[in-house]
């Protein structure tokens, strides 16, 4: 019976974490000595002390009381945003600045529940007008403005 | 006169019309950041770090650095008039300056803040030229195991900033420095961490961590709060402080200069704890003190003034000894690297141009803030007209550009991603990122300074005790770890940060 929730949560992440990298240090990396150090030296080193205050934090959560509420997780914002950088790094090079750009702001902007479609549109549009303006003509950035998916409609 | 002759140089420097100009668009846009909500000036410095390809080194530190205290100013303008910390340094200025815009005395308030500010930032200058050039003799003497000792002083004192656990803070920093370690040991040439991809063989790129974490993560938060509503802002009849004010300010402004100053210089210290430290002070040795909480004008300047010259002296360990006292000062070393510049104790005798010019352009950027605050704050005030769902995916699309251009490749802005949602979650169990970021930085120097150390002393890790230096900043490591483990110590810290969030 989990008292806290939120540092046993953390509690087991350090922990996992921890276990993750000091096994991947323990199995692929040459320990070495205090003198000479190998590259597994150092992150088992570190990852031990992760699992130790991973497991600490752990532990505390049964006698720290319950804490502050997690709280409420705006799936949809988080999932939007997240997907509107993947958009952008997936399509980029291919879409081009303002074709790219205009997918993933729109995205973006659905993140947050209340934007009507109007805005939303409007919004990319007046986002991607400016960020081509200042990044492709006033900086030249090297991102094509118009990406080579589109050299057929030329 | 040394130093004349050095300042001379800075000011000769600083006055070249091209880095007056690059100044202005740092100091201009640092007071946009401030002014947003949302937006930090770690999230814009990594987001513009772009526009600063083309530019020389000296050219686009000058203006980097004006958007870090620039934001100074223009956070106090947002905490004054709609009660929202435009930036976290500014969070305690709300507490007083937004009583004090409620009884219509809003003028006053900015004034009160930009002065303290001005009068803070020409100081810390003073002081920044005045120790960059000794502690950098320091530094030269300075073997691998300072360095180590140094780093881990660092690392300690960033829990100081986090709130919340202070096992938790521990285990943040472990981790930033295990994730910072990814990438082709130095020694060896082995890949650590890698998981097969090949981009990560040099390491994952910190601009994308700290944009993930600072610029995506913070959306999300504000996501979770539903009020679309606009903020009321508070109206700005005059602006000129009376009298009273003035001789009110003159106290608070010295004493928040004083502790920012030396906040500013303590690895992990910087603009954030200094303002709320200074607040605390004043609040404690004021004759008003009852007044605090409802509007004292001490309880503005203060913190101010303490916030600016914070800002600025965190840039002395950063030019002196390359290490980064916080992760924005993180951030400008990447910018420094990217222009060719090794960051550290050489930069004084090599680039003495850049070293001075960058301290002579602070105080010139000072003087701007302090026109564009007072006659222009109805430009700003404007500015906070701006509706959240326009600006949150502008700020995506700007930290896309950004990561993408700064490292040419998809996969930094994938780093964007998954940091992002870990960075996320780790907030929500309150685990505090600062420390996480400051270990990612100072995890391939640290190990780097560990091996040589053990190299010179055959093994023996009595060498980090027996060299005085690195003894004594042990002793400072563990005395502060003491310090804020202590039960009335981290239930302040609490308290302190409540106006945080």
């Amino acid at each position: 019976m989990l008292i806290n929730k939120k540092d046993g949560a953390a509690g087991l992440f350090f922990v996992a974490v921890g276990l993750l990298y000091g096994g991947i240090a323990w199995s692929t990396l040459p320990f070495g000595s205090a003198l000479r150090m190998g590259p597994g030296y150092f992150p088992i080193v570190l990852s031990g002390i992760l699992v130790v205050l991973g497991a600490v934090i752990f532990g505390r959560s049964f006698f720290s009381g319950p804490g502050m509420p997690f709280g409420i997780v705006p799936w949809r914002g988080l999932l939007m945003i997240l997907l509107a950088t993947v958009i952008f790094a997936a399509f980029i090079d291919d879409l081009g600045m303002i074709p790219g750009l205009f997918v993933t702001t729109l995205v973006a902007t659905l993140a947050r529940p209340q934007t009507t479609i109007g805005r939303a549109l409007g919004a990319s549009i007046g986002i991607t007008a400016f960020c081509t303006l200042v990044f492709s003509f006033a900086v030249r950035l090297p991102i094509p403005v118009v990406g080579p998916v589109f050299d057929g409609l030329r | 006169m040394d130093l004349l002759t050095n300042l001379a140089l800075g000011f000769g420097v600083a006055f070249h019309p091209m880095n007056l100009v690059y100044c202005f668009v740092g100091v201009l846009l640092g007071t946009v950041v401030g002014v947003l909500p949302g937006l930090g000036p770690l999230a814009t410095i990594a987001m513009l770090l772009p526009l600063t390809f083309g530019l020389e080194p000296t050219e686009s530190l000058i203006m980097l650095a004006g958007i870090y205290y620039g934001s100074q100013y223009g956070g106090s303008t947002t905490a004054i008039l709609v009660n929202l910390p435009g930036e976290s340094a500014s969070a305690v200025t709300t507490i007083d300056g937004y009583q004090m815009a409620r009884k219509g005395r809003a003028g006053p308030a900015l004034a009160a803040a930009a002065i303290g500010s001005f009068f803070a930032g020409t100081v810390a200058t003073v002081l920044v030229a005045v120790t960059a050039k000794p502690l950098t003799a320091i530094a030269l003497t300075f073997g691998p195991a300072e360095y180590f000792s140094l780093m881990v002083v660092g690392l300690i004192s960033s829990i100081a900033l986090a709130s919340g656990s202070l096992v938790k803070a521990l285990a943040m920093i472990c981790l930033g420095l295990l994730v910072g370690l990814t990438g082709t040991d130095i020694y060896t040439g082995a890949p650590r961490f890698t998981y097969g991809q090949f981009e990560l063989l040099d390491g994952i790129d910190f601009v994308a961590v700290a944009v993930g974490i600072y610029g995506v993560g913070e959306i999300v938060r504000n996501l979770e709060s539903r009020s679309g509503a606009q903020a009321l802002i508070a109206k700005i009849t005059s602006l000129w402080p009376s009298r009273d004010d003035l001789r009110r300010m003159i106290g608070p402004s010295v004493r928040g200069t004083a502790i920012g100053s030396m906040l500013g210089v303590l690895p992990g210290g910087g603009a954030l704890l200094s303002s709320f430290v200074a607040y605390n002070v004043e609040k404690k040795t004021s004759r008003n003190a009852a007044e605090f909480g409802h509007g004292a004008i001490e309880g503005v300047t203060a913190p101010e003034a303490a916030n600016n010259a914070g800002a600025q002296t965190s840039f002395v360990p950063m030019l002196a000894l390359g290490i980064p006292s916080n992760v924005v000062m993180a951030l400008m070393i990447g910018a420094m690297i990217m222009q060719g510049i090794v960051p550290g104790p050489n930069v004084v005798v090599n680039n003495p141009e850049l070293f001075w010019g960058l301290i002579a352009s602070m105080w010139i950027g000072n003087a701007m803030l302090v026109v564009l605050n007072l006659p222009l704050i109805g430009l700003w005030v404007s500015l906070l007209r701006i509706p959240y769902w326009i600006m949150f995916p502008a700020i995506i699309a700007f930290c896309c550009i950004g990561v993408y251009s700064v490292s040419n490749s998809a996969f930094a802005v994938y780093t964007v991603t998954i940091s992002g949602a870990i960075g996320y979650f780790l907030i929500k169990l309150d685990c505090e990122p600062a420390p996480f970021v400051l270990g990612f930085v100072l995890g391939p120097m640290l190990e780097e300074h560990l091996r040589r150390a053990m190299l010179i002393s055959g093994g023996d890790p009595g060498i980090f005790v027996t060299r005085p230096i690195s003894g004594g900043l042990l002793l400072v490591a563990a005395v502060l770890l003491v310090i804020v483990s202590r039960p009335t110590v981290a239930r302040r810290r609490e308290e302190v940060f409540v106006e945080d969030d």
